[in-house]
């Protein structure tokens, strides 16, 4: 079919139309091959120009269309939309940016007229070889898989399971939900009790039927794409059934083995047949292998015989099952930093030196301690210091703010301060991260009871050591002064405080399974390690990946709310995206590649950002995944056979421009 | 007309950040040479070194490559890939004998129109300096630059 180019020259009001010598161009315009006629207006963008631009598609049959105006990032869509609707495939549309690229940046009308030619001359090459393009679907499934039980699991999983409209899968390591947050007392700002905030949203999860739990279970493998992942997940047996057990606790009284719980932090030996907490869910028993006398050789059948509901299985085994679903919510978490690889704060090897987590766990009313803020010896400390960034803006070990840490470390000083109230309180702090609602004044009422706040040089500018003779003990003080430490302040001026207690304040590192995950699906991660977002600012609940999305401290250190916001936030995108009996629009100006010319040099493999090219090993051939593909182009300005070829950005498409602008 | 050397200028430009940044220079009425004429691309990443020789081999005396400033690229890290080849880039045009002021690659964010137009009046102005690009009589000549 011969071409009969439209090229429609709007004025934009006097913008272009004075700029300019119109006759000049639409005379040039008229010349060049193809072309069948040019339409001058004032506008084309109002309703009377836009209906002109389709009634001229279809009473003249163009075969494609040139809009010389304004810039395409103004009204490419508007113009692809009279293309679709006078009849002809958008991608037969080509814009020349007259406005902002010519007329409004030229000195002097024949400059911009000799320009716009130029311009015109190019898209008239380009539009000719330019391929029609079709607005692609796929079927998708739109079932969720989120993986990490935590509070941004669950509280996704509510959001999602409320709708109740596909289902949603919560795939957990441990054996009930909950993660971190239940094993903390109290939380900031308001120091809610923060099993008490969890227990009613737990138990709406359970009430919900489109929500899944799958606890004691590891994520194995992901193979997929956006609207069809398949997810391979390992579910360790627990030994007792999960539709029989209620959690009565009935087997715990007789069990004579014990392990230690991770849970309080190994501060305390719980029974080999257990439940992390009171309320789990699901509430149900699992028995500890390693450490159970039936599993480790003797004949021990306690639990079983003291269960009213049989629910002890025995040989219950490991289960490998696939879990199908459209989209995954990566709500994996974090952890705190090691803080015995600072050997200067005396963790691990001096008595009654904690983490920010560990007296939560002693505070706790379910913890080692039934909640009694003691020593170790059994004693109430009458001094404590509080050390904020222990480990933290420091090189040689997280260089960076986790920006909670420093509410944690004021939280426990309140709670010290209510739980004994004539004890000495010191505060070692660098400096004070405390945004968000009402964390300045929380701040600022811990300063009127009466706790002591000391500035430190830097974060590394203390050490605690265990006490030597040099410092007399007190007679009035049985217990001993135990710690001191030893810092310098923000004046340069070196000091030591003998205190009976030290809670430290790490930062937050990745999860061991958001290290995990992120290696599987071999997602981006920043200089930290954390997972890196699509944007930072737009766009922080998406990964790089499409369908994968990320929700929690797995992406960065954030409190609570925070880490809830991003939770649902991540559900918007599900919902918007994968809407159940609707097809998954998927980008139109994706990259192909040629099998008959792919050398299979996986050049592209390496640079996509997307992951969306798979080598396939039969063929020997690279693969492009169209869900996948963002339409960027690196791999086919990279492929060296000529194989990739980049949708409405083809070579030939550029060449001609250059060639016709050139001209 | 009169007989002045009146440089042609490409500039290659990724539809997010430098397509933009050209958008904001005609939003603020900031001048620039007329001879300077944009290509948009969707990413660096997608400006294959061949497009610039095709430019050259054209007519243009000088090249620009823009793209979004490093960690800000719309797909993660085109403009990394970019940067990559253009150091390869630079070092295949001074074989050719191609003057290092004829190529230029720059980051230029949708907010930066000031930065756009001084990025484009400079490269206009080098080039003008060094005058019409000789090697196109080699390239007319038969001797094509790039095999198709």
């Amino acid at each position: 079919m011969q071409n009969n180019i439209g090229i429609f020259m709007c004025g934009c009001g006097t913008n272009i139309k004075d700029m300019v010598n119109m006759d000049e161009i639409t005379a040039y315009a008229k010349s060049r091959p193809g072309v069948g006629l040019i339409l001058v207006n004032d506008f084309y963008c109002n309703i009377d120009g836009k209906n002109l631009i389709k009634e001229t598609i279809r009473k003249e049959k163009l075969t494609h269309v040139i809009v010389v105006g304004c810039s395409p990032k103004t009204h490419l869509a508007t113009f692809e939309k009279c293309c679709e609707e006078g009849g002809l495939n958008a991608y037969y549309l080509q814009m020349v940016n007259a406005r902002e690229q010519v007329t409004w940046v030229t000195e002097g009308k024949q400059n911009s007229t000799e320009k716009i030619k130029s311009l015109i001359n190019g898209a008239v090459n380009r539009v000719v070889v330019q391929e029609a393009l079709e607005k692609k679907q796929i079927d998708c499934n739109t079932d969720v898989v989120i993986i990490g039980g935590g509070i941004a699991g669950i509280e996704a999983a509510i959001l999602i399971g409320q709708a109740g409209d596909r289902n949603v899968y919560i795939i957990e390591k441990e054996p009930s939900l909950g993660g971190n947050i239940v094993k903390y007392d109290e939380v900031f700002p308001n120091m809610e009790c923060a099993p008490c905030m969890v227990a009613p949203r737990l138990s709406e999860l359970s009430s919900l039927e489109k929500v899944k739990v799958i606890t004691s279970a590891e994520v194995q493998d992901i193979v997929g794409y956006f609207g069809n992942y398949s997810i391979k997940v390992k579910q360790n047996a627990k030994y007792v059934d999960e539709q029989k057990c209620i959690g009565c606790q009935a087997c715990f009284e007789v069990c004579p083995a014990t392990y230690s719980s991770k849970f309080d932090e190994n501060m305390r030996d719980k029974k080999a047949i257990d439940i992390l907490f009171p309320g789990s869910v699901p509430n149900c028993a699992f028995i500890v292998k390693e450490k159970c006398l039936r599993f480790n050789g003797q004949d021990c059948t306690l639990c079983k015989d003291s269960c009213p509901f049989d629910a002890l299985k025995y040989d219950d085994t490991d289960k490998e099952t696939v879990v199908n679903a459209g989209a995954i919510i990566v709500a994996t978490g974090s952890e705190l930093y090691d803080i015995a690889k600072a050997a200067q704060y005396g963790y691990k090897r001096i008595d009654n030196v904690y983490t920010t987590l560990e007296f939560e766990r002693i505070i706790a009313q379910t913890g080692p301690t039934d909640g009694q803020l003691v020593l170790k010896s059994g004693d109430t400390p009458k001094s404590v210091a509080v050390i904020h960034c222990a480990g933290s803006k420091n090189k040689d070990h997280l260089p960076y703010c986790s920006g909670i840490c420093c509410l944690n470390a004021l939280k426990a000083s309140k709670i010290i301060k209510h739980r004994i109230p004539d004890v000495k309180v010191t505060e070692l702090y660098v400096d004070l991260t405390l945004p968000g609602k009402q964390h300045h004044d929380f701040y600022e009422g811990i300063k009127h009871e009466g706790v002591d706040f000391v500035q430190l040089k830097n974060s590394a500018a203390v050490s605690i050591d265990q006490e030597n003779a040099n410092i007399p003990i007190d007679p009035n003080d049985p217990a001993g002064i135990k710690i001191k430490v030893t810092y310098t302040d923000i004046h340069g001026k070196t000091d030591t405080i003998s205190v009976d207690m030290v809670v430290l304040s790490p930062g937050l590192v990745p999860a061991q399974s958001t290290r995990n995950i992120q290696e599987m699906l071999k997602l981006p991660i920043d200089k930290n390690g954390f997972l890196s977002e699509d944007n930072m600012k737009l766009n922080e609940v998406s990964s790089t990946i499409e369908g994968i999305f990320i929700a929690g401290t797995a992406q960065y250190p954030k409190d609570i709310s925070a880490t809830v916001s991003q939770a649902l936030a991540s559900c918007g995108k599900v919902f918007s995206k994968l809407v159940p009996g609707k097809k998954l629009d998927v980008e139109v100006m994706v990259s192909q590649i040629d099998q008959d010319l792919c050398a299979g040099c996986k050049v592209c493999i390496a640079l996509c950002p997307y992951k969306a090219i798979n080598f396939n090993e039969d063929t020997k051939k690279s693969e492009l995944i169209d869900v996948l593909c963002q339409g960027c182009g690196t791999c086919v300005a990279a492929c060296p056979s000529g194989a990739a070829k980049s949708l409405h950005f083809t070579d030939k498409q550029i060449f001609e421009e250059i060639k016709g602008v050139l001209a | 007309m009169s007989d002045e050397f009146e440089p042609k200028i490409i500039a290659f430009v990724c539809n997010w950040c430098s397509y933009g940044g050209a958008d904001s220079a005609g939003n603020s009425r900031l001048k620039y040479n007329s001879g300077v004429k944009l290509v948009r691309v969707m990413c660096s990443g997608r400006i294959d070194p061949q497009f610039v020789l095709e430019a050259y081999k054209n007519g243009a005396d000088g090249v620009l490559v823009l793209g979004c400033h490093p960690g800000d690229c719309h797909y993660q890290n085109g403009n990394y890939k970019a940067l990559k080849r253009a150091i390869l880039m630079e070092k295949m045009l001074d074989q050719f004998g191609i003057e290092k002021d004829r190529f230029v690659l720059d980051w230029v964010a949708a907010s930066e129109g000031q930065k756009f137009a001084a990025v484009v009046n400079q490269a206009y102005d080098n080039v003008k300096a060094l005058g019409p690009l000789n090697i196109r009589a080699l390239a007319t000549s038969g001797k094509e630059l790039v095999n198709e």
